[in-house]
């Protein structure tokens, strides 16, 4: 048996051919000639150099696809084959004798410098392959799906006031981007805080305060600490008090569950489990951005849910129709179509644009209000 | 931050450098990556199942087998090159940072002051763990079983992180491509391979030029995007195609000009580096890797990470003077992974 390499020894970048090959496998002898061509040039015979080395004395690296198997010799030299079949081979000899002849040093030499190759075929069994696949990928959805979600509602019960009080900082940077003064009367802006605030005190651990801001578009959300901006637009789209009331609730009800902690939370943590998932976050981060905006946008759908539950539930009890919660969002809806038309020219309503929302379908969330309504 | 007998160490280098006389022709060796996407495929998805299996620990020995499956595959003059490192090294360097992590992260909720006082510890620590990085992930890189090597002072290592990127900012980006050129410096003329030092010529000008071109064409694009905004709002979704094609084009222009300012600089001993990137080729490798990427949800990530490694090898090459049998090796040294992986931990690094 003989194995055909290079040899580098560790102290110059020069490489030598060379060959290992078992002397005596009771003793755990191998020997490595080097094809040394002299110093002087004239000389045309190559010299050969031949070494004795013991087993004990080589490291063989664990096999790794396609690339030289590479054998450290006492601890610096180096010997590198292509030939990862005769290596493997060369140490079942080894183990396989010492088995026979019950040196068991021997064997457990062999068998610590070989255990690697366990790996390697782990690696090139398709079946295992396919295993690992299914498994991984459950193990990511499960992860996502279920415990991601709980761990992070926890931490966001878990967290002191002060971190919420620093998240909900970003109206500042929000005001100098996209926000203008609200121009709504100073007279219509207390109305509408006397109208909410019965309800207010209704959660005053919540610390919810009505903010009123213009922007060219109808929104309201809720910031961590308790804000909960209303744009003048919104306003106007509104028809009567019940319908502002609706989506009070439903921002307030962003605000008990934490929902925007939360999102922070989840947000950072699936970039976290990716990198180590994966192991690099040098190739991941052209296209780490995507699953991280796509789980982003389903925890943020969940949400929503969770925050329209929280206001039918709360209209109810307040005895304020139901269908004032529809109501809004179907002139949300209607809005935000027209100013998609204008964009696109044309009207999104597939199945692909749900997913790639961060809010469920307005027809879901009208139905669901209906749906209510017939259980009473 | 022993640096003067390091220093001393280094300058004697020029001398344990044997000339090669016999043969002064120079010869153009390029690299050549020879992974497969399948196969890294394979030793990626295991990686992952015995990662989860055992609940993050297998990750330092995941960690070491991806690396070497890409330097062993990375070919020059038909050898290749080789990562050493033990996983149990990066095992120990990874648990602390995670420690370290969690402290941070509870110390500085229960009372913030001494988040801040952690913070700053951080920020004062970070020139060390940087060069300990450095020092790492070169240690651990070899090529025909000579070790790379950076030795950096903890000074340099500051004014690279923290001051000219700052004097950069202040003088409004005037000074910003100097800030690019001494990290390229600090990481370049602080390594070695075995005894022998490499070097770096670029200058303020090579990478001026690239930030001065970036800014011209943002400028015009911005007006472009601008003027038909205001003339022609209904042709407002072509503005924003302008915006993803100027964007994308930008991040392309931008690796593929300091990849060329890098290695048309990058010189050892008498022998120059040289590379053909190009920004068709680039873009096209970014765009079927994202593509694809996307298709196979993520599946397809590892086969990416390989396509883009055998591109960025068939452009870079080596001018070789003489032979490359005359490099000498240093002593030996133990680097602990600490650095490493409290630049993974916490986002910062070179």
């Amino acid at each position: 048996m003989m194995i055909k390499g290079y040899y580098l020894d560790g102290q110059t970048s020069k490489r030598v051919p060379a060959r290992l090959e078992i002397v005596n496998r009771t003793e755990a002898m191998l020997k490595l000639s080097l094809e040394t061509i002299g110093l002087d040039v004239t000389a045309l015979e190559s010299i050969e150099k031949t070494f004795l080395i013991a087993l004990h004395d080589l490291t063989f690296e664990s096999r790794l696809g396609n690339t030289p198997r590479e054998i450290i010799i006492a601890g610096e030299q180096l010997f590198v084959s292509d030939d990862n079949d005769g290596v493997d081979a060369l140490l079942r000899a080894f183990k396989s004798h010492a088995q026979i002849t019950g040196k068991n040093s021997v064997v457990q030499g062999v068998g610590a410098r070989a255990s690697h190759s366990l790996l390697y075929k782990v690696e090139s069994n398709l079946s295992m392959i396919i295993v690992a696949a299914i498994f991984s990928v459950a193990m990511m959805w499960a992860f996502f799906v279920f415990a991601l979600p709980a761990l992070s509602k926890s931490l966001a019960f878990k967290l002191p006031d002060t971190m919420t009080q620093k998240l909900g900082s970003s109206l500042p940077i929000l005001d100098k981007t996209i926000f203008d003064d609200s121009e709504l009367s100073a007279q219509r802006q207390a109305e509408i805080q006397q109208l909410f605030l019965p309800y207010i005190e209704q959660y005053p651990k919540l610390n919810a305060q009505i903010i009123f801001r213009a922007a060219n578009m109808a929104n309201a959300f809720s910031l961590p600490n308790g804000d909960i901006v209303f744009t003048d637009k919104f306003i106007e789209l509104a028809d009567n008090d019940d319908e502002l009331i609706a989506v009070f609730f439903h921002e307030l009800g962003h605000l008990q569950h934490r929902h925007l902690t939360r999102r922070a939370i989840q947000g950072s943590l699936v970039s976290v489990v990716i990198f180590f998932m994966t192991g690099d976050l040098d190739t991941a981060d052209a296209v780490i951005g995507l699953p991280t905006l796509l789980a982003d946008m389903a925890y943020s759908r969940d949400f929503e849910r969770e925050a329209d539950a929280f206001a039918l539930q709360a209209l109810q009890d307040n005895h304020i129709p139901v269908q004032s919660f529809a109501n809004i969002m179907e002139k949300l809806t209607q809005l935000n179509v027209k100013d998609e038309n204008s964009l696109w020219g044309l009207r999104s309503s597939s199945t692909v644009v749900e997913y790639l929302s961060s809010h469920p379908s307005p027809q879901e969330r009208i139905n669901r209000v209906k749906q209510l309504k017939e259980a009473h | 931050m022993d640096t003067v007998s390091d220093g001393a160490n280094l300058a004697a280098t020029p001398n344990t450098y044997n000339n090669s006389i016999s043969n002064s022709s120079a010869r153009k060796l390029p690299f050549e990556f020879r992974g497969d996407g399948m196969e890294y495929f394979k030793i990626w998805i295991v990686n992952i199942f015995l990662t989860v299996l055992t609940l993050g620990i297998y990750s330092a020995w995941a960690t070491v087998r991806s690396n070497r499956y890409f330097y062993s595959n990375l070919y020059l003059e038909d050898v290749n090159f080789r990562y050493l490192a033990n996983p149990i090294t990066i095992l120990k360097g990874r648990l602390i940072a995670i420690a370290a992590l969690i402290a941070y992260i509870v110390a500085s909720s229960l009372i913030p002051m001494l988040g801040i006082a952690l913070l700053i510890t951080l920020l004062v620590a970070m020139p060390y763990l940087v060069n300990q990085s450095m020092a790492f992930k070169m240690r651990m890189s070899a090529y025909k079983n000579i070790q790379f090597r950076f030795k950096a002072s903890y000074g340099e290592a500051c004014m690279v992180l923290f001051v000219w990127p700052i004097l950069g900012i202040i003088t409004l980006g005037i000074l910003y491509p100097l800030a690019f050129l001494k990290m390229n410096q600090y990481v370049v003329r602080n390594s070695a391979y075995g005894t022998t030092k490499f070097n770096f010529t670029a200058t303020y000008k090579d990478y001026g030029v690239v930030f001065l071109i970036m800014l011209g064409v943002g400028l015009v694009c911005s007006l472009f995007i601008w003027l038909i905004n205001t003339f022609m709002p209904v042709l407002s979704p072509v503005s924003m195609l302008i915006m993803v094609l100027m964007y994308f084009g930008m991040i392309v222009y931008f690796i593929v000009s300091m990849n060329t300012i890098f290695y048309s600089h990058l010189n050892i001993a008498e022998h120059s580096f040289a590379t053909t990137i190009n920004m068709m080729d680039l873009a096209k490798v970014i765009l079927i890797n994202i593509g694809l990427v996307i298709v196979t949800f993520g599946l397809y990530l590892p086969a990416a990470k390989v396509r883009m490694t055998k591109y960025l090898a068939s452009t870079i090459s080596l001018n070789a003077v003489g032979s490359l049998d005359h490099f000498v090796a240093a002593e030996q040294e133990n680097i602990s992974a600490l650095g490493e992986e409290f630049g993974n931990v916490f986002d910062f690094g070179v």
